[in-house]
């Protein structure tokens, strides 16, 4: 069965769930993941207007992403908790 | 005894300048780290006898070659081998700092971490215990609060001891699971083998960046001649590495830290009541509001324009004081010499008139950016480039790039200096094409003179007109040139949002005074030899009366005259004064005040003369666009690399600058403002 996978932009304010992965550049990979945004962790989405960047909770510290970013992350079925 | 040498690194917004400031305190030097444009401080000083020398890197989330300020802060561990490094660690974000802290530990020894902010996350119910830390990490860990200088003091006397009685012993080695141990090992080998060496990365180290795909140094390494061995070793492994952990497989490692640091906090951190929403929660949901936000920031950058006229304005009145109390002794010292008349006006006219004229400035200046930084130390300069990013994404940008057009403000050079922050080529170019619209402190002093002159009763209003101006036309000519010459390529946000933090005075003192200095050495430099010039000019050919239409100036101005005359100012004077404004936009005052051989007290009953309220404000219109300064368009050859673009921009910006201000003249004349 093939897993339905959402983009992170979609996801609703106050929401946590689980990435499971980050499609992008190399240098844009990197910074995503010192800052503690990759595969298998998870974030918590602070503010997600219909349009504009999101705030996501990474860890103890907010980071905003832009939508065009957020839409490249994915997260499937099994990473979408309450 | 030796200087004992020193380095501070943590991530952004972890309190390191804080520590730094209250460690140096006045004793501090800003230049350039070599061949970049980031800010490298250093402070030298004694403490209990010791010569101490503290340099403070620039705050990074992790080291790899990927962004400039990581590569600075990993070259200057590995290669400067500093005797101790302080690591320090933000309380309330205690697991991504340990995610650097492995990073740091895993590339020098001799590490001591500054456990910083501890009280605050008290206050959020974060409660750390630092001896559990230490004994996970195996190296000495402290908590101080960088704002407290007896705690700071005590953490010195700590560090000093340590320093003498520690020996270097080799950094941490962090054990990544068999699977890429096994390749790790065997890409050290080849690197012992086959001889590689690369700067002082051990063979252990090396082998972990090359798997980590680490830019700069893989491409380096993999050049040299006997790496063609490793090269081949190396696409196997990646290759089997992809087989086993996918696409990320490079992110892997990174991964473990993020693991071994989780691990950490596990065991040295206890929370209570977690669920309260903070403070900054609170503020956040105001101030980063899709429909009050951008309001809000609009209000918040008037009230400072209102604040640097209204809190200046009895240090601009003391200073003209001043200047025209120094003017007078001089005149009077001068005509007790034996020096020629000449000498006297040269001084008095040229020298005192002119740079007297735009040091008045200086309180201004100082309160606007002592105002920005207390903005940026608050906190407010992140949100301003969050809610700015939808906007700046229809030009084709992103919300960081906010920041640098924010900087500009202040000054156009640092502001497109800047923008090597960005992240791609651009991304930096189109900023850089649309910064010279803000309106940076150099315009301020014709601001401050016209409406001064002109618009008393609406001072910051007119003031943030031309500051809104700026900003439409950065927007717009951004459009512009996204739509010729930058289709579809956009690129995106990805900025942390700090805390709001109380800003310290100090800090903002230390900060303000930095660039409050470039302008004093403007003023004594550029701005002299400006008004020197002008000085000359008007007094050229021999014989001819100062200033007069037919000296040498006058013939300048009235030959370019006739071209500004639509604009409503088609008089000789403004015409020299915009020419030399190129120089720097504060010469545009000076000449003036050359010109009619006044200071600026008198400069405002002239000016009367000369101007309507009209032809006033198309005039500081015209002195808001066109042309860059020469810094300006020197600095955009050299970030840029091309001569093309600064002079494209430049008559551009002199076009657009024209155009404006006849519409603004024109219009107003035909709705009966004239």
């Amino acid at each position: 069965m093939k897993e339905i996978c959402l983009k992170l932009s979609d996801i609703p304010e106050g929401k946590k769930v689980k990435i499971d992965s980050v499609v992008c550049g190399d240098n844009v990979k990197h910074r995503l993941c010192s800052l503690g945004v990759l595969k298998g962790k998870t974030v918590e989405m602070i503010k997600n207007d219909s349009s504009g960047p999101i705030i996501l909770k990474v860890l103890d510290s907010k980071l905003a992403v832009g939508r065009e970013q957020a839409k490249n992350i994915f997260i499937c079925k099994s990473g979408l908790k309450k | 005894m030796r200087t004992l040498k020193i380095a501070l690194a943590g991530n952004p917004n972890c309190g390191k300048t804080t520590l730094f400031n209250t460690l140096t305190g006045a004793n501090q030097h800003v230049g350039n780290w070599p061949g970049k444009t980031i800010e490298q401080k250093t402070g030298n000083f004694n403490f209990n006898g010791r010569k101490i020398e503290l340099i403070d890197l620039p705050g990074t989330y992790s080291l790899t070659s990927f962004s400039e300020e990581e590569q600075i802060t990993m070259d200057f561990l590995i290669n400067e081998k500093p005797d101790i490094t302080i690591n320090i660690v933000d309380a309330t974000n205690l697991e991504r700092n340990l995610f650097l802290t492995f990073e740091v530990l895993e590339h020098i020894s001799s590490v001591v971490i500054l456990i910083n902010m501890d009280k605050l996350a008290k206050e959020k119910g974060i409660i750390i215990n630092p001896k559990s830390i230490e004994s996970k990490l195996g190296v000495p860990v402290n908590v101080c609060d960088a704002k407290n200088k007896d705690e700071c003091s005590g953490f010195m006397k700590k560090m000093i001891a340590y320093s003498a009685k520690k020996k270097r012993e080799s950094n941490l080695k962090l054990n990544y699971g068999d699977e890429l141990e096994e390749h790790l090992l065997k890409v050290e080998e080849i690197i012992k083998n086959d001889k590689i060496s690369f700067q002082n990365y051990t063979p252990r180290l090396l082998s972990v960046k090359l798997l980590q795909n680490d830019k700069l140094i893989s491409k380096e390494v993999l050049n040299l001649d006997n790496a063609s061995n490793l090269k081949r070793e190396l696409e196997k492994i990646k290759r089997h590495l992809r087989k086993i952990f996918g696409n990320d497989y490079d992110t892997v490692m990174s991964d473990k830290k993020h693991g071994l640091a989780a691990g950490v906090v596990k065991e040295s951190l206890k929370r209570i009541n977690i669920n309260r929403e903070s403070r900054s929660d609170r503020l956040d949901k105001v101030l980063t509001n899709k429909y009050v936000g951008i309001p809000i920031f609009l209000l918040i950058i008037f009230i400072v324009f209102q604040m640097t006229f209204t809190f200046a304005k009895p240090f601009v009145g003391l200073i003209e004081l001043c200047v025209s109390f120094f003017a007078k002794i001089t005149s009077v010292w001068i005509a007790s010499t034996q020096l020629p008349a000449w000498v006297g006006s040269l001084i008095s006219d040229g020298i005192i008139g002119g740079v007297g004229s735009v040091i008045v400035f200086l309180p201004n200046i100082f309160i606007m950016f002592f105002l920005i930084s207390l903005l940026e130390d608050f906190g407010y300069l992140a949100r301003a480039a969050f809610i700015m990013d939808e906007l700046m994404h229809k030009i084709g940008l992103h919300g960081k790039s906010f920041i640098p057009l924010i900087l500009g403000f202040g000054c156009n050079v640092p502001a497109i200096m800047s923008t090597r922050s960005l992240d791609n080529k651009k991304d930096k170019l189109l900023t850089i094409l649309i910064i010279p619209f803000m309106s940076c402190s150099a315009r301020l002093p014709v601001y401050i003179l016209f409406v001064g002159a002109f618009f008393i009763k609406y001072q910051g209003l007119i003031l943030f007109s031309l500051y809104l101006l700026g900003i439409l036309l950065a927007i717009s000519s951004g459009l512009l040139f996204k739509k010729f010459f930058f289709k579809n390529e956009t690129s995106d946000l990805i900025l942390e949002i700090p805390p709001y933090r109380l800003p310290t005075l100090s800090g903002a003192v230390i900060h303000t005074w930095e660039r409050g200095k470039q302008f004093i050495y403007k003023a004594g430099t550029l701005i002299l030899s400006a008004s020197i010039v002008v000085w000359f000019f008007s007094n050229l050919p021999l014989g001819v009366a100062y200033a007069s239409e037919d000296s040498l100036i006058g013939q300048i101005g009235k030959f370019v005259a006739p071209i500004l005359a639509p604009l409503g100012f088609g008089f000789w004077q403004a015409a020299v004064a915009l020419i030399f404004g190129v120089v720097a936009k504060e010469v545009v005052v000076s000449t003036f005040a050359t010109i009619y051989g006044v200071s600026e007290g008198n400069l405002t009953g002239v000016i009367h003369g000369m101007f309507t309220p009209l032809s006033a404000y198309a005039f500081m219109v015209m002195t808001l666009i066109y042309i860059p300064c020469v810094a300006t368009i020197t600095t955009i050859k050299t970030e840029t690399g091309s001569w093309m673009i600064a002079l494209m921009l430049a008559a551009y910006t002199l076009t657009l600058g024209w155009v404006f201000a006849l519409i603004i003249y024109r219009g107003g004349l035909l709705l009966g403002f004239g």
